[in-house]
């Protein structure tokens, strides 16, 4: 009964030229985003080896300079893009790609790709995520939403409760030409990515990933079919099945992300720009600063230095005190960066579980925070460059504090490196995470979503199995 | 049968739909909601501008009390490092605590939109050697500024085109599916009579459930500008008119209500996401942004340029003033430090201003496609009237980018010029100091409206044509 119900649906469903059309629109639509996020990704890639290559070389050709000065003069290290950003760009056009590293302070990224965008980039994108996050339920919602409504509508209702014995099959023969349709959709359009995927070196990889992101999207769908199977079920009429859903798909993919985040702002706070960098500021006063001879605690520590090595002028260290103290004013300060950035991440963490723990509501912000995760387009990238981008300034700065402290003498602001120092400075290296380390932690997500997959067609089953004739 | 007589029991079925009855409740609720979110949005930005002026008055007042004290004699100037002396116009127009606040407060309507005001910068911090962009906005979590604000532009731009379709997508089609179609002829006559009757409540039902909620929160609140007010009206207006016309246009093809219902979802879907994602696309094709990262890299050039060229700056300057007397390193005072600083900024500028020049030209070209092509798409009109009411567009923003920096110039060469001529400030001069002016609208763009209209009229020529 099922299978032959399931033949007979399908079949239908090719008869139905707008079906077919839609079917055939989205998947090209699909693969045209698919390429024109190919290009940008290949171009960004591009730029991201050569500005790396030109500012390593200004690092290293900066002219001659005392180290600390060099420490000032900083340099730049920028976030390459995943293989599969051209899948979905996730949060990174509100974020940046470029982050200045400077002795004592912890910058932002700069440059967020949105402030070069026009407004229309904040109506919609054409990538391949967006697309099937918003337009993939509305083809289910097209083809299903006579699902029982049209049986209904059509006098056919009678007929398929007379055989009650086999309507757990019928209904499962129906839903799953439904289902495959979605699962065929999506099939094309993981092939196209993957064809864009493996143009790239080291794309393999993350055939996996891709994978997971093909299987979210498809248990996102059946979301959407079972409640449009359920509001069929509900429905004397086509056409309030299909305003139903299509409420139902406004309210889920637009209304509640929007108002989670009120929500999640409320509860979960953020400071402002200047209440943040105003804490920074009163927290490293009660520290060392290097550059503060008069400070508290740079005081305290030379007493307690010179008191260690037995002398009582600075100039009697057996180091340059200057970049003892430039060093642990470094690591006074970083703890503070640190401590505030951590706490920040922290309320962007508990902001983004608020999204994932509504999901109860609308499937949408669950599958948009997977998908930007597998992507690598999500916080957690930009968490993991900038701890990275962090470690490496710590770094660099510390081999820089360590040659005023070992071989300049104090007081010598005078003396300076060249190029053949600086070439010998440590450089930035980022590996990406792999597949594996994206899809660690989407398990809990992954289930969120089948569970919500199951318990909607049981719903809908029993919807339909009790609705009167 | 009269024309009352048929709009009394057209109303009067109308608002007996369920649909109708549960968006009476639940759209002026959203409106009402998303009016308080977008208000407290822009209340935090005023709140957080208003901390950053008083720091500037109290510094300044701080100041103009020491230079008076000092120069009544209450006080010696020999007490204080040069660093701190209120008469020096380094110390009070460029160093760490000097500056002005050039904000850009939000309107009386500011509510009706966030827009582009989580990305800009609402305030510039302008000293003599630097002019800082921040947004006052907190470090929000970059999700939310990816899906969106609940903001009432989002409501009128994308929910009042699909409550309009869910009301009037069965306009006639129910009753040519329910069987009362010859039954309403007999007593409505034409059914361009009806059509015009239903459609004209659906307007009407749906201008008001916007509009009046809207008026109440302005008066409530007390930010409401009655002329902003009108243009709102109108826009709404004739965007509600659009998608009505639209309802009643699809209706006139005697298709299901089901086949309406997704005609008029798929054109929905085409004028609020696919055009617009199709225009975007097309600008950033025709009119690609140079890469920040090749940005960074070329200021940095020019940077390391500036720094290498700082000896030969500092030969062909003394050489042009040959009255000041050039002293070895060892002997400079701050004076000789900060002028060689500027002589050295003054090309790091000009090397910065042509790194920036691609990016500022791609901007612009960008943006003037964009003004074109905008009129392709009435969501995008709408859209654009909103931001504009709000003073959250990217023109906004740009005018008062340029105000900034014209500003900067102007706090600088007031500075500047008591440092070259070596004099210090008195406390009159300190006093008179370059006031910034709030960020000023950017111009009036009566094309917008005109065009939302024309929109809104064009479906429903399309429906008297068609029923012709």
């Amino acid at each position: 009964m099922a299978i032959l119900t399931f033949k007979k649906e399908w079949a239908l469903l090719w008869r139905d030229g707008r079906v077919k059309w839609s079917f055939i629109g989205l998947l090209l639509l699909a693969a045209i985003s698919c390429w024109l996020g190919y290009r940008q990704q290949a171009e960004l890639a591009q730029i991201h080896e050569e500005s790396t290559r030109q500012v390593r070389a200004q690092w290293e050709r900066q002219g001659d300079k005392n180290p600390h000065s060099a420490a000032h003069f900083g340099t730049y290290v920028f976030k390459p893009v995943s293989p599969l950003w051209f899948f979905d760009q996730g949060v990174d056009r509100f974020l940046g790609t470029t982050l200045f590293l400077e002795a004592h302070v912890q910058n932002d990224m700069a440059y967020k790709p949105v402030e070069d965008d026009t407004v229309l980039g904040r109506f919609a994108s054409l990538s391949p995520a967006f697309l099937l996050t918003f337009f993939l339920p509305l083809l289910i919602i097209l083809v299903a939403h006579g699902a029982l409504a049209a049986e209904r509508e059509g006098g056919t209702w009678r007929m398929v409760r007379a055989y009650n014995r086999h309507f757990a099959a019928w209904f499962f023969g129906k839903w799953s030409a439904y289902a495959a349709l979605a699962g065929l959709l999506l099939l094309g359009v993981f092939a196209i990515a993957a064809v864009f995927l493996l143009l790239q070196p080291e794309g393999g990889s993350y055939l996996p990933a891709l994978g997971a992101l093909g299987l979210s999207y498809w248990l996102y769908a059946l979301v959407f079919l079972n409640f449009t199977c359920l509001f069929s079920a509900w429905s004397r009429q086509r056409a309030t099945a299909l305003v139903s859903s299509i409420a139902f798909w406004i309210i889920a993919c637009f209304v509640v992300p929007k108002v989670t985040g009120i929500i999640a702002e409320q509860r979960y706070p953020t400071p402002t720009y200047s209440e943040f960098r105003e804490a920074i500021e009163k927290d490293l006063q009660e520290g060392v600063d290097g550059h503060d001879p008069f400070n508290e605690a740079a005081e305290k520590l030379k007493q307690q230095t010179l008191e260690e090595h037995g002398v009582e002028d600075l100039a009697d260290l057996p180091f340059n005190w200057a970049g003892f103290i430039m060093q642990r004013g470094e690591e006074h300060e970083t703890t503070i960066y640190q401590t505030h950035l951590d706490r920040l991440k922290q309320t962007h963490q508990q902001q983004n579980r608020l999204h994932r723990n509504l999901a109860v509501l609308s499937p949408t912000g669950l599958l948009q925070q997977l998908s930007m995760d597998l992507a690598g387009s999500g916080m957690a990238d930009y968490y993991r460059f900038k701890d990275e981008a962090e470690r490496y300034r710590i770094e660099l700065v510390g081999e820089l504090n360590q040659d005023l402290t070992d071989n300049f003498k104090y007081g010598d602001w005078q003396g300076k490196r060249g190029a053949e120092y600086f070439a010998t400075n440590v450089a930035f290296r980022y590996d990406l995470p792999d597949a594996r380390e994206r899809l660690r932690p989407q398990g809990g997500s992954f289930l969120l979503l089948l569970a919500w997959g199951l318990a909607l067609w049981l719903i809908a089953f029993g919807a339909a199995k009790n609705s009167k004739v | 049968m009269t024309k009352q007589t048929i709009f009394t029991l057209e109303w009067k079925r109308f608002m007996r739909r369920p649909a109708a009855r549960l968006a009476l409740l639940v759209w002026p609720a959203l409106l009402l909601f998303a009016a308080w979110n977008g208000q407290q949005f822009h209340a935090q930005k005023a709140a957080q501008q208003a901390q950053l002026k008083n720091k500037e008055t109290s510094y300044y007042a701080a100041q103009e009390a020491l230079l008076d004290s000092l120069e009544r004699g209450w006080k010696a100037a020999d007490e204080l490092p040069w660093y701190e002396q209120p008469s020096n116009p380094l110390v009070v127009g460029a160093f760490r605590r000097a500056g002005v606040y050039q904000l850009k407060p939000p309107p009386a309507m500011a509510w009706l939109s966030i827009g582009q005001a989580d990305v800009y910068p609402d305030h510039y911090r302008t000293g003599m050697l630097s002019l800082s962009a921040a947004t006052s906005v907190s470090l929000e979590n970059p999700y939310h500024q990816a899906i969106g604000r609940f903001d009432p532009a989002f409501l009128l731009v994308f929910l009042l085109p699909l409550l309009l379709i869910v009301l009037g997508y069965d306009l006639l089609s129910a009753d040519r599916e329910g069987g009362t179609w010859p039954l309403l002829q007999a007593y409505a006559g034409a059914p361009q009579r009806l059509l015009a009757v239903r459609g004209l409540l659906l307007w009407l039902f749906a201008g008001l459930t916007t509009l009046l909620p809207l008026l109440a929160f302005g008066l409530f609140t007390q930010s409401l500008a009655f002329g902003a007010f009108a243009a709102l009206a109108l826009a709404v207006s004739a965007y509600a008119l659009f998608w009505t016309g639209l309802a009643a246009w699809v209706n006139t093809m005697g298709r299901s209500s089901a086949i309406n219902g997704l005609a008029l979802t798929g054109i929905w879907a085409l004028l609020l996401f696919l055009l617009p994602a199709a225009v975007n696309t097309l600008i950033n094709s025709l009119y690609p942004m140079p890469s920040r990262m090749s940005q960074v890299a070329a200021r940095r050039t020019a940077d390391v340029q500036a720094e290498l060229a700082h000896p030969d700056l500092l030969d062909q300057w003394y050489a042009q003033h040959p009255e000041i007397e050039r002293l070895p390193e060892d002997q400079w005072t701050w004076a000789e430090y900060w002028r060689h600083n500027f002589i050295n900024n003054t090309y790091k500028d000009s090397l910065m201003q042509a790194a920036n020049q691609p990016f500022e030209a791609s901007l612009q070209e960008r943006t003037a496609l964009l003004r074109k092509l905008q009129y392709l798409s009435p969501a995008i009109v709408m859209n654009e009237c909103l931001l504009r009411l709000a003073a959250v567009s990217q023109e906004d923003f740009s005018a008062f980018k340029a105000q900034a920096q014209a500003f900067k110039t102007t706090w600088h060469d007031h500075f500047a010029a008591f440092f070259w001529e070596r004099r210090d400030l008195s406390l009159q001069d300190l006093q008179n100091r370059p006031d910034p002016s709030p960020a000023a609208p950017a111009a009036p763009q009566p094309g917008l409206w005109i065009a939302l209209v024309l929109w809104g009229l064009l479906p429903v020529a399309l429906s008297v044509r068609q029923r012709a």
